[in-house]
């Protein structure tokens, strides 16, 4: 073993265990964190002691699903801001602002108000896919890669208005009581009440989606050395593409179609995670999976802690609030660097 | 205020002639106390047999949408309409001087009372006002009495009924003792259904209003948690919920029949 292998596997697990211990603590939190007033111990001992079967339906059937959502959901848009970041070498790339989230709404609003999505096993998975996919293939034809920052986040924005107005639009035809209740879901994310069924629906997607994603690690390390050096490495850029694209496609897409469209995490995620990871895009796409998986871990605690009544706020609200200052501190930064 | 005096003065001399309701609620009220020929037009929504009790009836009597214009073209002589419905085209008619009574949601027997003999009063017609009334008070004392059991309203979304709404004035009078109110719901509002899985209710109480239709408001409703969350499932028919009037008896009987459970 040379030195410097030795020195950075020394390096490298803390990261690893803190990320662990912070996600094994947030949704023990998360779990412990409801709308019954018992204290922690009360529930652990009437749910694990007592056998007590309200409350262990409680924390099976509602409360752990709802943790595993919000781990399966955060790290989807967690790895496939880094994946995206990576893939247009653009750190401003995220799932929400290049529209894929939207278009991921808007697939699982046709699926769902047209009644497709009972149709068949995976239809609504299926359908958020195909409206990330298209919403990605169709910001990157109107910004490619070439044209900067600009360019891209204009046609995210223009594409995810698009995708906004259009799933209003849905809502608005369909015969629907609650449209305007339904349309904030879609548009601001949530996982209040969601059961083991969403869980196993989008287990299968978010795991392939994310092995593409993680798979494309050594592939980024090459392209964020430019386009011309990953060809000459041997890596074949088109097929980088297309396998990230897909990846993403598959986890944002089955995300959304269950939690709606939660904006900044993709964003926040990769950015909080690569200084530690000193800007390695193969370390920094599990990196940034965890710490999606944290952050709307802590979003989705925070909506709960401040729940009075009425129904509980959108989990999208959260993520802004924390996550557009963020997003401004982005900008001045990259007002400071650019002359 | 002005227009009140208008309108008491204008009940006394001549009834109005041209009635026009704004709401689903006075749609009902309307076709209960006035004759066919003085209603102009009723809702939209009023021929709908998931929305109003009195569909049926509601069938050849023209329709408005609510819109200012619509209804001035109509030139209406009175216009019922709900406090919190159609608000912009309620006060664009009052600058046109048109005598409107407006009605809140019913929140008990004793409001569904007041609002019979209001809307009763305001078209002229006091004695059809009276054998309603005593039509319903006859009803809420042939009620049979039943043994106490809890309950609780179950809707899209998780939305209940607490305290102060008629859906829990209903149950009090069928003996169902409402457990949104003993979770601290007050008006309509929100359950989350780890509450309603701790208060285990006797009979959870759900709606056939769009049952079928492909919502997540629907998609909750099949929930695993919610299976044996109560101790049963019963749908009652919404339209005999949502307003005040004689039809809240068949309500109430439905649910007083319902047995104990466990």
């Amino acid at each position: 073993m040379t030195p410097s292998v030795g020195a950075q596997q020394a390096c490298w697990p803390p990261l690893w265990w803190l990320l662990a211990l912070t996600l094994g603590a947030c949704a023990g939190t998360s779990l412990l964190i409801g709308y019954i007033d018992l204290t922690p111990a009360r529930l652990l001992h009437g749910t694990f002691v007592e056998r007590d079967p309200i409350l262990t339906r409680i924390v099976f059937e509602i409360r752990a699903p709802r943790v595993l959502l919000a781990i399966l959901v955060g790290a989807s848009l967690g790895i496939a801001g880094a994946a995206l970041q990576g893939l247009l070498r653009n750190p401003l790339a995220e799932p929400g602002l290049l529209g894929a989230s939207s278009g991921a709404a808007l697939g699982a609003v046709l699926a769902l108000y047209t009644g497709f999505a009972d149709r068949f096993w995976l239809a609504l998975p299926l359908a958020g896919f195909t409206g990330t996919a298209l919403t990605v293939v169709l910001v990157y034809l109107l910004a490619g890669t070439k044209t900067g920052t600009t360019a891209l986040i204009l046609a995210g924005v223009a594409i995810s208005a698009l995708a906004s107005a259009l799933i209003s639009l849905v809502l608005n035809f369909s015969p629907n009581p609650h449209a305007a209740l339904e349309i904030v879901f879609w548009l601001l994310g949530s996982l209040s009440n969601r059961s083991s069924h969403e869980v196993i629906l989008i287990l299968a997607p978010v795991l392939a989606g994310a092995a593409l994603m993680l798979l494309s690690g050594t592939g980024l390390r090459a392209l964020s050395l430019g386009e011309e050096t990953a060809y000459s490495l041997g890596v074949r850029v088109a097929r980088l593409k297309v396998q990230i694209l897909i990846g993403c496609a598959l986890a944002v897409g089955a995300s959304v179609s269950v939690a709606g469209s939660i904006g900044f995490i993709g964003l926040i995620a990769p950015h909080l995670m690569r200084p530690l990871v000193r800007a390695d895009p193969a370390k920094l796409l599990p990196a940034s999976a965890l710490c999606g998986a944290i952050l709307l871990l802590l979003a989705d605690i925070g909506v709960r802690v401040l729940y009075t009544q009425g129904p509980e706020l959108k989990l999208g609200v959260i993520t802004a609030l924390v996550g557009a200052p963020f997003f401004i501190f982005l900008i001045l930064k990259t007002r400071r660097t650019m002359p | 205020m002005a227009f009140w005096a208008a309108l008491s003065g204008a009940a006394a001399n001549a009834a109005p002639e041209r009635i026009v309701s704004l709401s689903l609620c006075t749609d009902q009220l309307l076709l209960t106390l006035a004759p066919r020929e003085r209603i102009t037009a009723l809702t939209y929504l009023a021929t709908r047999p998931d929305l109003s009790t009195l569909w049926q009836e509601a069938h050849g009597i023209p329709q408005v949408r609510g819109s200012a214009e619509e209804v001035l073209s109509l030139q209406p002589d009175l216009v019922l309409a709900g406090t919190f419905g159609a608000r912009p085209t309620v006060r664009l008619l009052r600058q046109f001087g048109i005598p409107i009574l407006t009605l809140p949601p019913a929140e008990d027997f004793a409001s569904v009372r007041e609002q019979i003999r209001q809307v009763a009063e305001a078209i002229g017609e006091p004695g059809r006002g009276a054998v309603a009334l005593a039509a319903l008070d006859q009803d809420l004392a042939q009620l049979a009495i039943t043994p106490p059991r809890t309950g609780a309203f179950y809707r899209q979304s998780g939305y209940t009924s607490g305290s102060g709404t008629l859906a829990d004035a209903i149950m009090q009078a069928a003996s169902m003792a409402n457990v949104a109110v003993a979770a601290g719901v007050r008006g309509s509002g929100y359950l989350p259904l780890e509450r309603l899985l701790i208060e285990r209710p006797d009979w959870l109480i759900t709606s056939d209003y769009k049952r079928d239709v492909p919502t997540l408001g629907n998609r909750l409703l099949s929930h695993p948690a919610l299976r044996g969350a109560a101790g049963g499932e019963f749908v009652l028919p919404g339209h005999l919920t949502s307003c005040g009037g004689g039809w809240n008896v068949r309500a109430t009987r439905l649910l007083a029949a319902l047995p104990p459970v466990r």
